[in-house]
């Protein structure tokens, strides 16, 4: 690789719009006290549905909606990017506030909506004290930053069995109703899967899809387009 | 689910508000309302129940103490004469533990024909088929109280009922006359030939009921949830009773339905009951939970107080009490989805409405910094700034060291470098670096790759055709990229993202000497002719010589409609050549 031509040589490179997002989200996170969390593509199906409170018969863990690891029982590629709640939580203790970025997989047939790969943000908030208003006010005004101030939230019931009560978040976006964030109080079983005391601690987990986010902003017809490795897609 | 306003109505005192007005009751504090639909008389609303209320909420009666809790209404109620406690005239043995319930209600005299019209119009306004008046009265109680119902033809029923897991490679034919062929760990209604029926998923075509049919067993089940799904995946059946008890239904529900059918049967059909057959070995427990107000709060916040707690268990005929400060409910049987005190804030939140819970802010914190991720995206700004575009591939590819056990066919395995897949994008984009205005094509990739035992973040570059690739970590070292920055984009791009065509690209030359200074007429022609045929062009070189400039330019030609042909082109292209060439300064090479 040659770097000895001065920036003013060349033309300046360009950001995939899903970095280009990632890094606006977790600017505007981190001016809210988050931190940045990673974990494993490649996960254990403890970390990845056990410990996150999904049944051992859950349909999600169908093979036809997960990718098992091939000669390694219990692997799988993770889901969602849930399953960093549970190591972060497994190596640090309450309070913290934290976002996890990353690539998830899904076994589905592809078309403009669907992908086998996808980005997800994840966020965690535990604390003592941390209730549905925390939730509230946090996703409102990450919200407001990144589509613009006088963007609405809306909540209405929905259900993961990671938290109880579980929330779809939806957003008003160019006055559109869109369902943007699935989210929820972390649920007890969580956090004696980790040790935690659920007596004393309560938290909030939100999770969004980031092409959708990217596709919503853009005005991105086709989920696909993104993984394509062409450069016409890095419009921005 | 599809659910009718109007049977909706009929389970409820009091007039109900306009269907759009309880659409956007059950959507806001219960269930998404996919679709609100006008039939006849009659509005279907397409609800998508959630998967933990299934287990109550799939039927009618469900959905209907949920519009009677929610909007304050009363239930109607329909009392039933108890069935006659008298042996069946055929042996009933279970089996397996797998069936949670079984009760069998034999039926005489039945006279089969056509539905009435009212059952008939009920069942086709939910997406139902019609089939005769016995069948159509055990979907009818499906539908209204989530309890499956099947119903045998007795006379084609040898010796007697046997509930039991299914030998290998035992065969069934359905009721819709396909033949499945079923395994040990499926579970079978049988008599003493063989398989009557796929327990929870579908009825047998041999003892099915038609119109010479006179007595009837009705069966009136609660099977293991997993079984069912497990039988019902593998078979390639879902039925709307397999859908029913994957979900799980409360075993108490059976009695009441039962009751029900024959009731049903009685008025469209005749027939008198012989006797009724229920067993019921572990029956579910009564559940009760205690919670106080600090326990919602905890959830929910401090808006919350007793006074919305009390409504809850009005509105929604809790059994309770309550002793200083702490509330004991006796969780309703069907209710499988409440057991700790966060599913009653739950219950309270939604019934009081999200919107009216205020918005706080969380403590202001600084945050540890985050070196892992900062890493990655220190090393992108670096790329970038020095020129590189970034790319994003495939995780799955042909070859790897790790493979996924069902995944794409020819990509099943995880990619173990990210070369690869970044040469493909070296080439897919050279051959558009036309369209892109590029003269070199600098890509890179962070990802991660995935070895036999373990997976890594890595880099890779293409700068003038050489391919690097390193570990992010090895990466960072060599070129001395300074990840302590602080990392910030300076704005957030907007716009509005434009397709490209998937039609073929034609590019062109042109080198035109310029005597004088007229760069700017030539500019026009140029510009002129790009909008016209909507051909983007960049000037790829340029130099003086003898006083003279030389410009050479290049156009695009691509369709967004079709494939360009190289006539078309050749035929636009002319024009531009002769718009030149009328200008004296202007002399093409």
């Amino acid at each position: 690789m040659d770097t000895s031509q001065t920036k003013n040589e060349i033309q300046q490179g360009t950001l995939h719009p899903l970095t280009l997002v990632t890094e606006e989200i977790t600017r505007i996170f981190t001016q809210q006290g988050f931190s940045v969390a990673l974990g494993p593509e490649l996960e254990d199906e403890y970390h990845n549905f056990d410990a996150l409170n999904v049944p051992k018969d859950h349909p999600a863990r169908d093979m036809q909606d997960t990718f098992f690891i091939k000669d390694r029982p219990g692997y799988v590629l993770r889901t969602h990017t849930s399953n960093v709640q549970i190591r972060y939580m497994e190596t640090h203790s309450a309070p913290f506030a934290i976002i996890v970025p990353g690539k998830v997989f899904r076994n589905e047939s592809t078309d403009s909506g669907h992908e086998m790969q996808f980005h997800q943000v994840e966020g965690l908030v535990v604390g003592e004290g941390i209730t549905v208003e925390h939730m509230k006010g946090t996703l409102l005004t990450f919200f407001k930053k990144l589509l613009g101030e006088n963007t609405e939230i809306k909540l209405r019931p929905s259900f993961f069995p990671f938290v109880e009560p579980g929330f779809e978040v939806w957003v008003k976006f160019q006055n559109k109703w869109i369902e943007i964030c699935g989210a929820g109080m972390v649920h007890p079983n969580v956090f004696k899967n980790v040790g935690y005391d659920p007596k004393k601690l309560t938290g909030f987990a939100f999770g969004m899809g980031l092409d959708r986010v990217v596709n919503v902003k853009f005005n991105i017809p086709d989920v696909r387009l993104a993984y394509q490795g062409d450069l016409r897609f890095s419009q921005f | 689910m599809k659910v009718s306003y109007n049977w909706l109505q009929n389970h409820i005192e009091e007039k109900l508000p306009t269907p759009e007005q309880v659409a956007e009751t059950i959507h806001t504090h219960a269930f998404e309302v996919e679709s609100t639909e006008k039939i006849g008389n009659d509005t279907i609303f397409d609800i998508a129940v959630l998967p933990d209320r299934a287990h109550d909420c799939l039927s009618h009666v469900g959905i209907a103490k949920e519009v009677a809790g929610l909007l304050g209404l009363t239930l109607k109620k329909y009392p039933l004469p108890p069935l006659p406690e008298s042996p069946l005239s055929i042996k009933v043995e279970i089996q397996s533990d797998l069936c949670r319930r079984y009760i069998a209600v034999e039926m005489t005299g039945v006279k089969v024909g056509p539905s009435p019209s009212w059952l008939k119009e009920a069942l086709e306004g939910i997406g139902a088929r019609s089939i005769n008046n016995i069948v159509d009265a055990t979907n009818l109680v499906l539908f209204d109280d989530g309890q499956p119902v099947h119903a045998f033809d007795k006379a084609k029923i040898d010796g007697g009922i046997v509930v039991r897991m299914a030998h290998e490679g035992e065969q069934i034919v359905t009721l819709s006359k396909e033949e499945k062929k079923l395994s040990v760990e499926d579970l079978v209604i049988v008599d003493y030939l063989g398989p009557l029926a796929i327990a929870g998923v579908k009825g047998g075509a041999s003892a099915e009921v038609t119109e010479e049919t006179k007595d009837i067993i009705i069966e009136i089940g609660n099977f293991d949830p997993v079984t069912v799904r497990k039988t019902s995946k593998r078979l390639a059946l879902q039925t709307d009773a397999s859908k029913r008890f994957e979900n799980e239904l409360s075993p108490e529900i059976a009695y009441g339905a039962a009751k029900h059918v024959v009731a049903l049967i009685q008025s469209i059909a005749g027939g008198e009951v012989v006797g009724i057959f229920d067993e019921y070995k572990s029956p579910q427990k009564e559940r009760t939970l205690s919670f106080k107000l600090s326990d919602i709060t905890r959830v929910l916040g401090s808006s919350i107080n007793e006074a919305e707690i009390d409504l809850w268990i009005s509105r929604y005929k809790m059994v309770s009490t309550k002793k200083g400060g702490t509330y004991t409910i006796t969780i309703p049987p069907e209710r499988l989805d409440i057991s700790i005190p966060e599913d009653v804030a739950e219950e309270v939140g939604r019934l009081v409405g999200y919107d009216h819970i205020p918005s706080t802010e969380l403590p202001k914190t600084v945050p540890p910094r985050s070196p892992e991720y900062e890493a990655i995206s220190a090393t992108k700004l670096w790329l970038a700034e020095n020129g590189f575009r970034e790319v994003m591939n495939y995780t799955f590819t042909k070859k790897g060291e790790v493979y996924v056990a069902y995944g794409p066919k020819d990509k099943s395995a995880l990619r173990a470098n990210l070369s690869d897949g970044l040469k493909e994008s070296y080439e897919k984009n050279r051959l558009n670096s036309a369209l892109l205005g590029l003269d070199t094509i600098r890509i890179f990739e962070i990802g991660t790759v995935f070895s036999a035992d373990k997976e890594e973040i890595h880099v890779a570059t293409v700068d003038k055709g050489t391919f690097e690739e390193l570990p992010l970590a090895t990466f960072i070292e060599k070129y001395k990229i300074d990840v302590s920055q602080p990392i910030s984009l300076k704005e957030f791009p907007s716009g509005k993202f434009k397709m490209w065509s998937l039609y073929p690209v034609i590019t062109r030359d042109i080198s035109v000497w310029i005597t004088g200074t007229d760069r700017a007429g030539l500019s026009k022609i140029l510009d002129e002719f790009a909008t016209k045929y909507n051909t983007p062009y960049y000037i790829f070189d340029e130099f003086s010589k003898d006083g003279r400039t030389s410009i050479a330019s290049r156009f695009i030609f691509q369709s967004y409609e079709k494939t360009l042909t190289e006539a078309e082109v050749e035929k636009w292209f002319a024009e531009l050549v002769e718009k030149i060439k009328e200008n004296k300064d202007f002399e093409i090479r």
